[in-house]
């Protein structure tokens, strides 16, 4: 699968991968600025005002029955951040016009829809409608309370904090409940507008006709003016080795621990790092598995996960309050372990096997592919084919996952401990 | 071996009954990479209060056995099941549900061998005492991961208003009492007798080569030995009509009530035809969809109110032996809730032309479920067992009309509704 990069009008670069093996086509649209944490909670506002109503469908339930209408046009708007760039996303999937009657134009009526939402919202008054403005604001503040209901979100947002101590980028792109109530219908405008003098970078897969999706985008999408040169790779700082606890209502504890990790942001690197992490904890044949749920008993799931903008690894579990100590030393055992080399050839083989397979599979799916590209965009990379992944991971030895393995330091844990009864 | 070409969705499915009875069905996918492969018996946790006529003795099983046995299947005799996938490169899970356990494998090369091995694995059981004590620490923590899910607390607490006497009530994986009454024996006597072939269907979906899959799983099933199936007694339960308790709440130091209101149907008789009854379903997720759905009049007014907090969630909620409407929200006015749904359910108040839009929409997530080879095996399973071909569903959906759907919401003319809701506990600090 090839990706073909058109930079169709200054400040808009198309990334489309034409292929017949889906029956829908997957599409983001990305508005990308440099974080200001200034505007994140009007961003987060803006992505559900913009999401449930516009001038032609002023109501949520408009936009439901028309997105209905387009064969379930599904989109979603929200704004992520990758340290300093701030993404304002419309990711969609339509069915492909193949399955569809001749007559119903569903690429003309899926842009034209997309343009309503974006360059035609619902104002009043030089601002965004007060009334409208007011029900997302309430209904985002419970959400946002919402997610402290989950144990492990609420365990990584203070992770967050922890790790990122006073770091300029530690702001989360969820706002708070303060800075929600701060939005106003003014401020909201005032940042839709900065939102329009972003660059737009859109990333297409499916089948599809290129020169008429050209025309389409031309005639219903334009980018500003604004270039920026965010920084998308941070050093994250090493304080001191900590453990952080909290008590609260769940019945069970959940384990965060976060280590620092050499360098993962090239692409020889980052596979090295991909291997260790399933050999260390990612998969269910991992030695964290292995050892602290199979063995000991102690968990039901543990896992470790890479977040390579900021070289970190997180390990995560839900244990049992009296295996708090017993799990904290399994679990450096096992990175001790692996960077003495103990790191049977099984273990090996099936890490390689496991992620060669990843690979292949990430081109069975729309939506995979779209992330595998923009992670590469990140690091300036070509997209590589899954084929070329391969061929790179089969380069990598049991002697570079212990070398990776040694440059990884143990840096802060955080305890949500348990209250409630069973 | 059967092939049905579905030409407006363009898929195929082959389909053969193997000697010892076990059912195959490939559905090929000739441009993606991987393979699904889906082993599924028709065991779950209704089947759980059983009695087996076990080595020429009467075995009553626990409830959470079907989930139990599904953790410990795996410890295969020649290594556990997860690495020997994981040295092919590929990735295995099994999951439990109300009636059925399925096990499955997903990769890009050794398709044969994983298929091999789940063909062997499942049909094996290697435990022991030892490995049966251990595993029930593991699902222990399980069961505790749930009690810290708010949805997982809201649905049971529901099923325990709706059902008096049906094995619905209970956890899939039983309660911690139960799980550490299991022992050896009943899993043994379990799997001699619900995973057997002809309780059992494999599912292929994917990059493979029809013609010599077909030849290999024939050949090597003719391998197996021939056993006789165990005869079993499901415990004959007599559920009343009415619902168990009208209302009841518990709390919970979460930021926002959270309301499920359910209404319980009769269920469906069993000698009705399957494909009658797919149908009906079809209309009836249709009709909660145009009357309490995204778009529908009634949620749009609610959340204008300030009534509730996010869309409402409505959906069937039914299979052998139990029918239930299910409805939630998260909430900010609890009786206002629960009046604006008594108010509509059974209501005809979407027209004609939402019922067309409603059907695009049926028809755009029936083809967004080919796509994805893990849903396609599943959804295929579930209503293979139920005695429905899933990609006949587009006809169906096709063929369904407004007057069919207007004529459902006569279902509700009986109202026997339970509701369940979890308050805001306040936080202590």
């Amino acid at each position: 699968m090839q990706v073909k990069t058109i930079a169709l009008l200054p400040n808009l670069t198309l990334y489309l991968v034409p292929t017949e093996k889906f029956k829908t086509v997957e599409m983001n649209i990305i508005f990308k600025g440099k974080v200001d944490p200034k505007l994140d909670a009007d961003l987060m506002l803006l992505a559900e005002v913009l999401s449930d109503s516009c001038r032609r469908y002023p109501k949520k339930r408009e936009v439901e029955a028309y997105c209905d209408f387009l064969y379930r046009f599904s989109f979603r708007i929200n704004n992520e951040h990758q340290m300093e760039s701030d993404n304002f996303t419309l990711s969609c999937n339509f069915i492909s016009p193949r399955y569809l009657p001749d007559d119903f134009d569903i690429v003309d009526k899926v842009f034209e829809f997309i343009h309503e939402i974006i360059y035609r919202p619902l104002l009043k008054d030089g601002a965004f409608d007060s009334e409208v403005v007011k029900i997302q604001q309430q209904k985002t503040i419970t959400l946002v309370n919402q997610f402290n209901d989950s144990k492990e979100y609420y365990s990584l947002l203070h992770l967050n904090d922890y790790i990122n101590g006073e770091h300029p980028y530690k702001h989360s792109m969820i706002a708070s409940e303060e800075e929600l109530k701060k939005v106003t219908p003014q401020s909201l405008y005032a940042a839709y507008l900065k939102l329009l003098e972003r660059p737009i970078s859109i990333f297409i897969v499916g089948k599809f006709n290129e020169l008429h999706l050209n025309r389409m985008i031309i005639k219903h999408l334009r980018p500003g003016n604004e270039v920026t040169t965010p920084r998308l790779f941070v050093e994250l700082p090493y304080n001191k080795m900590a453990r952080y606890e909290v008590t609260k209502h769940f019945k069970q504890s959940q384990l965060s621990m976060v280590f620092l990790t050499p360098d993962i942001n090239t692409s020889r690197v980052d596979n090295v790092a991909l291997l260790f992490n399933y050999i260390f904890g990612s998969g269910s044949t991992s030695k964290l598995f292995k050892v602290v749920r199979e063995e000991h008993n102690y968990c039901y799931t543990i896992n470790s996960q890479l977040r390579t903008l900021s070289n970190s690894l997180v390990v995560s579990a839900g244990i049992d309050d009296k295996n708090y100590e017993d799990t904290i030393l399994l679990v450096y055992k096992q990175l001790d372990k692996m960077a003495k080399g103990e790191i049977s050839d099984e273990e090996f083989t099936a890490g390689v096997e496991s992620l060669k397979s990843q690979f292949m599979a990430s081109e069975d799916n729309g939506r995979s592919i779209i992330v595998s590209i923009m992670n590469n965009l990140v690091r300036d990379l070509p997209y590589l084919p899954p084929q070329e992944r391969v061929a790179e991971l089969e380069k990598i030895s049991k002697a570079d996952v212990v070398r990776f393995a040694k440059g990884v330091r143990f840096s802060y844990s955080f305890l949500l401990r348990q209250r409630g009864e069973k | 071996m059967g092939k049905y070409y579905y030409h407006s969705i363009d898929e195929v499915v082959y389909s053969e009954t193997c000697s010892n009875g076990l059912q195959v069905f490939i559905i090929p996918k000739a441009n993606y990479n991987g393979v699904t492969a889906l082993m599924a018996t028709k065991f779950g946790s209704l089947q759980s209060k059983t009695t087996i006529d076990y080595q020429g003795h009467p075995l009553c099983i626990e409830r959470g056995v079907a989930h139990f046995l599904e953790h410990r299947i795996f410890d295969y005799k020649k290594g556990p099941v997860i690495d020997l996938y994981s040295a092919m490169g590929s990735y295995a899970n099994a999951f439990t549900s109300y009636d059925k356990t399925v096990f499955y494998f997903y990769g890009t090369k050794k398709i044969q061998t994983g298929i091999d091995l789940l063909l062997d694995f499942t049909r094996e059981l290697n435990v022991s005492k030892e490995s049966v004590e251990k595993e029930k620490e593991i699902i222990i923590n399980e069961l505790n991961m749930y009690l810290d899910q708010p949805e997982s607390v809201l649905l049971h607490g529901m099923l325990m208003n709706l059902y008096k006497n049906h094995e619905i009530r209970y956890d899939i994986g039983g309660t911690e009492q139960e799980v550490r009454a299991t022992s050896l024996e009943m899993l043994e006597a379990a799997h001699a007798t619900f995973y057997h072939p002809k309780n059992m269907a494999l599912i292929i979906v994917g990059n493979v080569n029809v013609t010599e899959c077909f030849h290999y799983i024939r050949e090597k099933v003719q391998t197996f030995p021939v056993v006789a199936q165990n005869k079993y007694q499901l415990e004959q339960i007599v559920e009343p009509n009415e619902v168990n308790c009208e209302y009841s709440s518990v709390e919970l130091p979460i930021a926002c009530q959270k309301v499920m209101i359910g209404y319980k149907h009769l269920p469906y008789p069993p000698t009705l035809d399957p494909k009658v009854r797919n149908k009906n379903e079809i209309i009836w997720s249709m009709y909660l969809e145009l009357v309490f759905g995204s778009s529908s009049k009634l949620n749009q007014k609610l959340l204008e109110k300030g009534v509730i907090v996010s869309p409402i969630d409505a959906s069937k909620f039914c299979g052998e032996n139990y029918s239930s409407t299910i409805i939630s929200a998260d909430v900010y006015n609890e009786e206002e809730f629960i009046k604006a749904i008594a108010e509509n359910i059974g209501t005809v108040n979407f027209s004609s032309v939402a019922f067309e839009r409603c059907k695009h929409a049926e028809i755009a997530a029936f083809i967004r479920n080919l796509e994805d080879v893990q849903g396609l095996a599943v959804n295929f399973v579930y209503n293979f067992f139920d005695g429905v071909i899933a990609l006949e569903d587009y006809d169906v959906i096709n063929s369904i009309t407004y007057e069919d759907v207007v004529k459902f919401a006569e279902l509700y003319k009986i109202k026997n509704r339970a509701i369940f809701t979890i308050k805001p506990k306040e936080q202590v600090k």
